[in-house]
């Protein structure tokens, strides 16, 4: 199977520090992927550049056959693409936020129209009519977030930490989504920090620490190598966050 | 600073507060002032030369209000006139800048978690407002006092500083105690938009105070008027301080002067107390208005609330029909026109400056007009020329202000979208800041022009409408911003820069209009016109389809 994501040796830096450290990755289509790592470990950084928004980089970045520094606009046209705590133009109502981001992907308004109220129906994202998304609870606006990028229907999408700020049913529902995406051969390529969402419905995981990928497999297979039982626990081994480092912490004791 | 507060400690622990909290809040609140830190979500920007520049400004006010006491004879009127302007000025300034801080929720959740009293809470908040008022208020005061200094007496000084700082806790309290009563009084959704309005109107009195100094020297027979120590001294708060300059200094003071001395101390003392008193629950009401605008979709759509607000969806469409194509010139032109609708920190910068230039042409027409020419009311060419061109402004300022926002994180969205000709952003963008200000403005000024001219000026109408035009682009040009994009907080040549450009360059134009209107047959201005106008229709063609490299948003952290 030919890859829909191809990263070969990539570095990036900020300044003097470096984020990536030569990452080598292949992702075959129609998978979720769920990519996690501990908070600064680069994993909204590489989100960025397969999206074709951050092009300072150094190694080779392909996505669906483009390469994303030379080709950013053919990447940008076949993804979606939604980042961590992402604002949105909060006065705005909804319909017209799915307006502005339809329009962008050059898409006809009925079909934004219609798109965008079926995804709403299945998120269970109801409002008053004209009402302006800064009356919305942080649930609501990510729910928006999400049916914006999903509107042009994209083959590939990337999720920064999409659950955040999702009640659990709405989690339960974004997950089925994702599912439901996959089922028709679209990838997801996700960030999160809940691991067992992750552990359910990834068919590939990848772990990042430090700039570097320290897992990358099927849940099975990863447990395999370090026989953590959960992910929470993989992730603490292999991220060196163990309870043993703490040993017997008090915060008080000098006093 | 702290340690003057410190002076004061029994007094606050008298009302209750708690002295070691009040200076631990009070300190960190002014280190994070002189850092920029957030507000209301905002990046600040670190204090910069401009915070300088703008007491310079306050100073050199202050050095206009000399005036009054060489003018008026009656020296207590005089004082009363000093401190009214005080009060205006501080009181607005209290109004459009500080607002915001006080009504700043975000330490809540830290300092509510605390052992901490409503009173120390509220307490904490008026003294860093007060230190904020204190620097203003010097500056005002200096100028007077080296004056009263050098040419009246050190005791005059020293009334004077004692009704400065009277003033101060007028301007505060009274100030401070509305907005709590408000924040008490009003539900905490409909009080964000009352706030928003309430400083939008308080810039635009700014507008029209900047324009006062000029006039002082035109007052005649101000020599004997008095407002001090009679009836019309009850009328407004600065006027009750002259009453203390006729006991103190000047003697010979009324019963109306003893009267408005009263009122003075006593609106002071009963603006404390009051401030005090309304304190409790402070924390909690705050926090509403914080939460106000989040959660309350259900609540909303149970009231079936419509909270979108464009009246003349008509003549937007009119204008997006007819001048963007399909596609993303006419979602960027949508989109532009919706927020500048409802985005208030937008109509905060914007619509105060639109009631600028009816002011400024007020005072050029019928100042100039009536000064000059026995007659009565003549417009020279000269006039109208000025007219036209200072449409201008009506389509820079709202044009600059429509690439800054409070959302501007939110413009990760432009980039994120593949768009080849990304100079349909900047054509839609363009289209909906000329549709909403400078059409109507220009039609107004247009049919003005032409009832107080005639029919004479119509190619310099037009004329005029190319080159303001030609401006608007040269600006939009060099402002590489999205839409929104922008940090409100920013600054520098990046903004300064266009609009430099755009000045020089209307200048020299309305320079060379006038010269063109020396060639015979009205020749030079149709020939004007045309080039003008080819050159826009050119720039206009080009921007649709240029592939423009826009400033890169800062949408992360």
């Amino acid at each position: 199977m030919s890859s829909i994501i191809s990263i070969k040796n990539l570095h990036k830096a900020f300044f003097n520090k470096k984020v990536l450290h030569g990452i080598d990755l292949e992702i075959a289509a129609g998978q979720i992927i769920g990519y996690i790592g501990p908070n600064g470990a680069g994993k909204s950084t590489t989100i960025r550049i397969l999206a074709g928004l951050d092009r300072q980089f150094r190694g080779e970045v392909t996505v669906m056959g483009y390469n994303v520094k030379e080709e950013p606009l053919e990447v940008k046209k076949r993804i979606g693409y939604i980042p961590e705590a992402a604002e949105i133009y909060e006065v705005l109502t909804p319909l017209e936020f799915y307006e502005l981001v339809g329009g962008l992907q050059d898409l006809e308004w009925e079909t934004t129209r219609k798109r965008a109220k079926r995804l709403e129906e299945y998120l269970q994202l109801s409002y008053a009519k004209d009402q302006r998304i800064d009356t919305f609870s942080k649930g609501m606006k990510q729910k928006v977030l999400l049916i914006s990028g999903l509107l042009h229907d994209p083959d590939l999408i990337f999720l920064d930490e999409p659950l955040a700020g999702l009640d659990a049913n709405s989690v339960i529902r974004v997950k089925e989504l994702l599912q439901r995406l996959t089922e028709r051969g679209k990838t997801i390529f996700y960030s999160s920090h809940i691991m067992e969402v992750v552990e359910k419905i990834s068919d590939r995981i990848i772990l990042l620490n430090n700039g570097k990928i320290a897992a990358n497999g099927t849940f099975e297979e990863i447990n395999r190598q370090a026989r953590s039982g959960s992910l929470e626990n993989l992730f603490a081994t292999l991220t060196g966050a163990t309870s043993e480092a703490l040993g017997d912490f008090d915060f008080t004791a000098d006093e | 600073m702290i340690w003057l507060v410190g002076l004061a400690n029994p007094l606050w622990q008298a009302f209750g507060a708690d002295p070691k909290a009040l200076r631990l809040i009070l300190a960190t609140k002014l280190k994070m002032d002189d850092r920029g830190g957030y507000v209301m979500g905002q990046q600040q920007k670190p204090k910069s030369g401009m915070e300088k520049l703008v007491f310079f400004f306050m100073t050199l006010f202050g050095a206009f209000t000399i005036l009054f006491f060489v003018k008026l004879d009656h020296h207590a009127t005089a004082v009363s006139l000093v401190f009214s302007f005080w009060v205006i000025y501080i009181g607005l300034l209290l109004i459009t800048e500080l607002s915001e801080t006080l009504f700043d929720a975000r330490d809540l959740y830290v300092l509510l978690s605390r052992p901490i009293t409503d009173v120390t809470l509220s307490l904490s908040r008026i003294l860093h407002i007060g230190v904020f008022t204190a620097k203003f208020a010097l500056c005002f005061a200096v100028p007077v006092g080296i004056y009263l200094a050098i040419w009246v007496g050190p005791w005059p000084l020293l009334v004077f500083c004692f009704l400065a700082v009277v003033t101060v806790v007028i301007t505060m309290t009274g100030t401070l105690v509305f907005y709590l009563i408000l924040l008490r009084r009003v539900p905490a959704q409909k009080l964000k938009k009352i706030i928003g309005y309430f400083q939008m109107l308080a810039t635009g009195l700014f507008f029209i105070l900047y324009q006062l100094p000029q006039f002082m020297d035109s007052f005649e027979g101000i020599e004997n008027f008095r407002v001090s120590g009679e009836w019309s001294g009850f009328l407004f708060p600065g006027f009750w301080l002259g009453g203390w300059w006729s006991i103190l200094v000047e003697g010979g003071a009324t019963t109306l002067s003893w009267a408005q001395a009263g009122l003075a101390i006593f609106a002071a003392s009963a603006g404390a107390w009051f401030y005090v008193r309304q304190s409790s629950n402070y924390g909690e009401k705050l926090l509403e208005l914080r939460m106000a605008g989040s959660g309350e979709a259900d609540a909303a759509k149970g009231q079936g609330s419509a909270v979108s607000d464009e009246n003349n969806p008509w003549y937007r469409e009119a204008i997006s029909r007819w001048f963007t194509r399909r596609g993303v010139e006419r979602t960027t032109f949508r989109f532009t026109w919706r927020v500048m609708l409802r985005d208030m920190s937008f109509k905060q910068k914007t619509y105060p400056s639109m009631v600028f230039l009816p002011i400024l042409l007020g005072i050029i027409f019928f100042r100039d007009s009536f000064g000059s020419n026995p007659n009565g009311l003549v417009f020279s060419t000269n006039q109208i020329l000025m007219t036209l061109y200072l449409t201008a402004i009506v389509i820079i300022t709202p044009l600059g202000q429509a690439k800054i926002s409070e959302y501007y994180r939110a413009s990760w969205i432009f980039i994120a979208t593949a768009n080849k000709e990304t100079g349909a952003f900047a054509y839609g963008h363009l289209l909906a800041v000329l549709g909403m200000f400078f059409i109507p403005t220009m039609v107004i000024v247009a049919v003005l022009v032409l009832i107080v001219g005639g029919l004479e000026y119509i190619p310099d109408i037009i004329l005029a409408i190319g080159a303001n035009l030609l401006f608007t682009f040269i600006f939009h040009y060099l402002d590489k911003h999205l839409p929104f994009s922008q940090n409100k907080q920013a600054g520098g040549f990046e903004t300064f820069g266009p609009f430099l450009v755009v000045s020089v360059s209307a200048t020299i134009l309305g320079f060379a209009h006038y010269g063109l209107r020396m060639l015979p047959y009205g020749l030079g201005v149709w020939a004007g016109a045309l080039i003008l106008w080819i050159s826009v229709a050119v720039w206009a063609n080009f921007m649709r389809r240029e592939q423009r490299i826009f400033t890169e948003p800062k949408t992360t952290d």
